[in-house]
């Protein structure tokens, strides 16, 4: 019997089910611009294995390679065996720093300058601030700050006046045209989407509305923990008061379903969402499955959809955003390797600036080729990163929010103009 | 022995000091291909992205007396793309098109390119790459013709060697020929054929210029159901005899059916003994009536079920249940081994019945696939690597199933290649003289033997010297 390091007995058999078949091999972002076996997930795969089986007393150079994965989970669409990379994935990770090399300085700031929420709210302060005296467009030509931190900073949207949230629990009734009244729903706000995307959280309430659902937004609530789970810190011990991962606003709201509209968040919610939870479906699933309203007119700009990860690969959601898109858009473009990660991936283009920029490098050709003014997508993440690297680029397109698109071919309804302007 | 401190900083010259690995966790990423029974490491892999770098390692490792072999996606299966020690040429960089000729037919294409994306760039012009191995989202062109590729559809297309119009190659000893060329017709002797299918131990190819064939105007896809798997592989036979040529041609028993349908659901019937997926390329009315005369042998031989494909959507379901058959043993078993013998059509009866005698005696199961219309077989014979004897009695069930392979007149593989696993074979199927002048012709072309050293020929002693480090005789010319 092996000893193992780092995984339980299942998740070590779970590793077992790799065949080193290399099918996942094509569809690895980092495994297309590096070439190298180590940066595969096959190859990942063998060094976790060797980790596990403490074949080393020297694991950093194992640690190297595991680093560098995105945690894309595209590997997990390609696998003929069903190896479950990304829970495997997270536990590595989890044993790096809690054994090995805790999380740099660096990333531990931006982590918490973005997930708790008095920080955040000064962080926005902030930034909003920069954007008001046109600061961040200085910064940006200029190029007065690392280029990663550069792009983030030209990605940034601009920034609302204050966060969705409210100190109290905010109710919106349904305006179905027809007066249609359907569920009840609760929305998840977030952190970053909360204070950097409250207009995507606008547009996802009227779209909802619009359809016939009640929307409750509660007060009191906190980032999921999916920037964490996916950096391997354990949330329940190291973020001391800011309680991330507490889901608890969520439990007494007796709605049909918990709405989440960043892809990353309902990914980690989908699979760690604690008992006592409504279900967790996103936004665009939830409209799509339960049969979308169609708008009455469509958008005349040409739209591309450049389609999550955690969207796509890790919730399996692949038909329903291509759906309601047609229903929205006159001219939707397909994109060329639209399910191949953007190099966004939570604190991936921070933590491993260059790779990230060679495979930002490969969307933004693609996108080149497209002849789009919108780019939909449904993560403040691949948002950020992909408009930033536009910006950068000199291609003038706009990144939007699937819902927000939804909600601008609404808008070319009076009535719906109407209703919502009151 | 450790590879020379010269040496790597002579491959950092050529190629740039990131372009080259002799870390431990890179190294032992390298230790196995898609065949995980034999591990070994390199102790230095080389990114090269031209011809000429290729030409300059390959010249370099000449000079060390180093051992070396080139490696694609590594989805082979029969240990081709490893090295016990030595350096590992990898290949993934160079994954260019170089030049597409939709009028003439032809591409030429750098040995990385992944098949199914040469395929993807080329249907536009409705052409396509006619090999189509179940790896083929993985592997690369290099790979295909350094193993001689087959898969479904080159039961009518041909294998990879009816694809391969020229190659560049760079020799064993560095130097740099070019093969053959854009057209069928060619003048004098072809060399490209010879490297076909040599496992890449007669040279590394750098560039091939392959030939396209349309894309299908029709497809009729069928899927035919039978309680008995004799019944299915008799129907095989009888089909060809009716002189219909379909494109592809597969059987699949039950254990794999079921095995795939946990964990994909494609549409096959669990409770079946066996089926056969039958393809035509054509929806006309000639096809219409081979597919009634098909029908008509599968239910003569015991078929229950027959239907056809509705649309793309289900042929695409079908297919993708075909090619995921082997990955999804890593459902139902810790490992498995691939068996890839070859019998005359007309034996295919006889020989499953003899592959599930053999895994009886040696207390194994086995699933079946088969790309029956060729007569090659693919047991896949499943194990437990962490029982002490689990490897030992696959291999041995493995070589019993390729000796009645051969007692029936057939062969060792059908496109796996011989690699490592299967050389000491060779003597069972051809004479001496036939392996003599085989290992003249490796000889004469790689002198010191350094050039993927112990793979696909009985090698014996040499093999070992090589390992230990080979020394350079004296005037060869470098």
């Amino acid at each position: 019997m092996t000893a193992h390091l780092m995984f339980q007995p299942d998740q070590a058999r779970q590793l077992q089910t790799c065949i080193h078949c290399g099918l996942c091999l094509p569809s690895c972002p980092t495994y297309m611009v590096t070439g190298r076996e180590a940066d595969s997930p096959r190859g990942r795969l063998v060094l976790m294995n060797s980790i596990d089986r403490h074949e080393w007393s020297d694991r950093s150079g194992h640690f190297v390679h595991i680093d560098r994965c995105l945690g894309c989970l595209a590997c997990e669409t390609a696998c003929p065996s069903g190896v479950p990379y990304g829970s495997l994935l997270e536990q590595v990770r989890s044993f790096q720093r809690r054994e090995v090399t805790p999380l740099k300085l660096g990333s531990r700031t931006i982590l918490r300058w973005t997930t708790a929420p008095v920080l955040r709210r000064r962080l926005t302060r902030l930034l909003a601030w920069l954007q008001k005296l046109r600061l961040d467009r200085l910064a940006v030509r200029l190029r007065l700050l690392p280029r990663p931190l550069r792009m983030q900073l030209a990605g940034l949207p601009k920034l609302p006046a204050k966060s969705f949230t409210a100190a109290a629990e905010q109710r919106f009734e349904p305006r179905h045209p027809e007066g249609i009244h359907r569920e009840t729903v609760a929305l998840f706000a977030g952190c970053v989407m909360d204070s950097w995307f409250a207009n995507v959280h606008a547009a996802t309430v009227r779209v909802m509305q619009w359809n016939g659902y009640t929307v409750i937004v509660p007060a009191g609530q906190h980032c999921c923990g999916a920037l964490h789970a996916h950096a391997g810190i354990d949330t329940a011990t190291g973020a001391k008061g800011e309680r991330v991962g507490d889901m608890s606003a969520f439990s007494q709201t007796g709605a049909a379903a918990l709405i989440v509209n960043s892809a990353g968040c309902g990914a980690h919610l989908k699979h760690a969402a604690a008992d006592g939870l409504p279900q967790v479906v996103d936004a665009v699933e939830w409209l799509v499955d339960n049969g979308l309203l169609p708008p009455v007119h469509k958008l005349p700009e040409k739209v591309t959809y450049d389609a999550p990860c955690h969207l796509f690969h890790a919730q399996k959601i692949v038909q329903q955003p291509e759906a309601l898109l047609r229903a929205a858009c006159e001219n939707l473009i397909p994109l060329p390797e639209s399910e191949v990660c953007c190099g966004s991936a939570g604190l991936y283009s921070l933590t491993e600036p260059d790779l990230s920029r060679q495979i930002l490098g490969r969307k933004l050709a693609m996108l080149e080729k497209v002849d789009a003014e919108i780019v939909a997508t449904a993560n403040p993440g691949c948002q950020m990163q992909i408009q930033g690297g536009l910006k950068l680029d000199g291609q003038r397109r706009q990144v939007r929010h699937t819902l927000e698109i939804l909600d601008a071919a609404y808008s070319l309804d009076e009535t719906y103009r109407r209703v919502f302007a009151e | 022995m450790p590879l020379n401190d010269s040496l790597t900083r002579r491959f950092r010259k050529i190629v740039g000091r990131p372009n080259v690995d002799t870390g431990t966790a890179e190294l032992l990423t390298f230790a196995s291909d898609g065949l995980t029974l034999h591990q070994a490491a390199p102790e230095c892999v080389v990114y090269p992205q031209s011809t000429g770098e290729v030409a300059a390692i390959v010249k370099a490792c000449n000079r060390a007396g180093v051992p070396f072999v080139a490696r694609g996606a590594g989805t082979g299966l029969s240990g081709g793309a490893i090295i016990d020690g030595g350096v590992i040429i990898q290949l993934s960089r160079m994954n260019q098109i170089i030049y597409l000729s939709a009028d003439n037919r032809f591409a030429i294409v750098q040995p990385g390119v992944v098949n199914s994306y040469l395929s993807l760039q080329t249907r536009p012009y409705g052409l396509e790459f006619a090999p189509d191995p179940s790896s083929q989202a993985a592997c690369t062109i290099g790979g295909n013709v350094a193993e001689n590729a087959g898969g479904p559809h080159t039961l009518k297309q041909g294998v990879t060697l009816n694809h391969v119009l020229g190659q560049t190659v760079v020799m064993a000893d560095g130097q740099v020929a070019t093969f053959g060329g854009p057209y069928l017709a060619q003048t004098g002797p072809s060399f490209s054929s010879f490297l076909v299918g040599s496992e890449g131990t007669l040279g590394i190819t750098t560039e091939v210029t392959v030939r396209l064939v349309p894309v299908a105007a029709g497809i009729t896809t069928m899927l035919a159901t039978f309680a008995d798997p004799a019944g299915a592989t008799d129907s095989v036979t009888a089909i060809l005899a009716a002189r219909i040529l379909p494109s592809a041609l597969e059987f699949i028993d039950q254990l794999c059916i079921q095995a795939v349908e946990a964990h994909l659901k494609v549409g096959f019937p669990t409770d079946a003994g066996a089926i056969l997926l039958i393809e035509l390329d054509t929806d006309d009315e000639r096809s219409k009536g081979q597919a009634e005369t098909i029908e008509a042998l599968c239910r003569e031989h015991g078929a229950i079920d027959f239907t056809l494909a509705q649309s793309e959507e289900e042929r695409q379901k079908l297919w993708l249940g075909r090619k995921h058959v082997a990955g999804a043993m890593g459902k139902i078993s810790p490992a498995y081994y691939t068996n890839d013998g070859v019998v005359p059509r007309s034996r295919l009866t006889d020989i499953l019945q003899a592959v599930y005698r053999i895994a009886g005696i040696h207390k194994l199961k086995v699933a079946n696939i088969a790309h029956a219309g060729d007569g090659n077989i693919h047991p896949l014979i499943l194990f437990d690597p962490d029982t002490p004897d689990g490897a030992d009695r696959a291999l041995a069930c493995s070589e019993d199933i390729l000796a009645a392979c051969l007692e029936m007149g057939g062969s060792l593989s059908g496109e796996h290649g011989i690699g490592l696993e299967k050389r000491e074979m060779m003597a069972r199927m051809y004479s001496g003289a036939d392996l003599a002048h085989m290992r003249r012709l490796r000889n004469g072309l790689s002198p010191l033997g350094l050039l993927n050293p112990c793979k696909l020929l009985p090698e014996g002693a040499r093999c070992g010297e090589v390992k230990n480090g080979a020394t350079l005789p004296e005037g060869t010319w470098l």
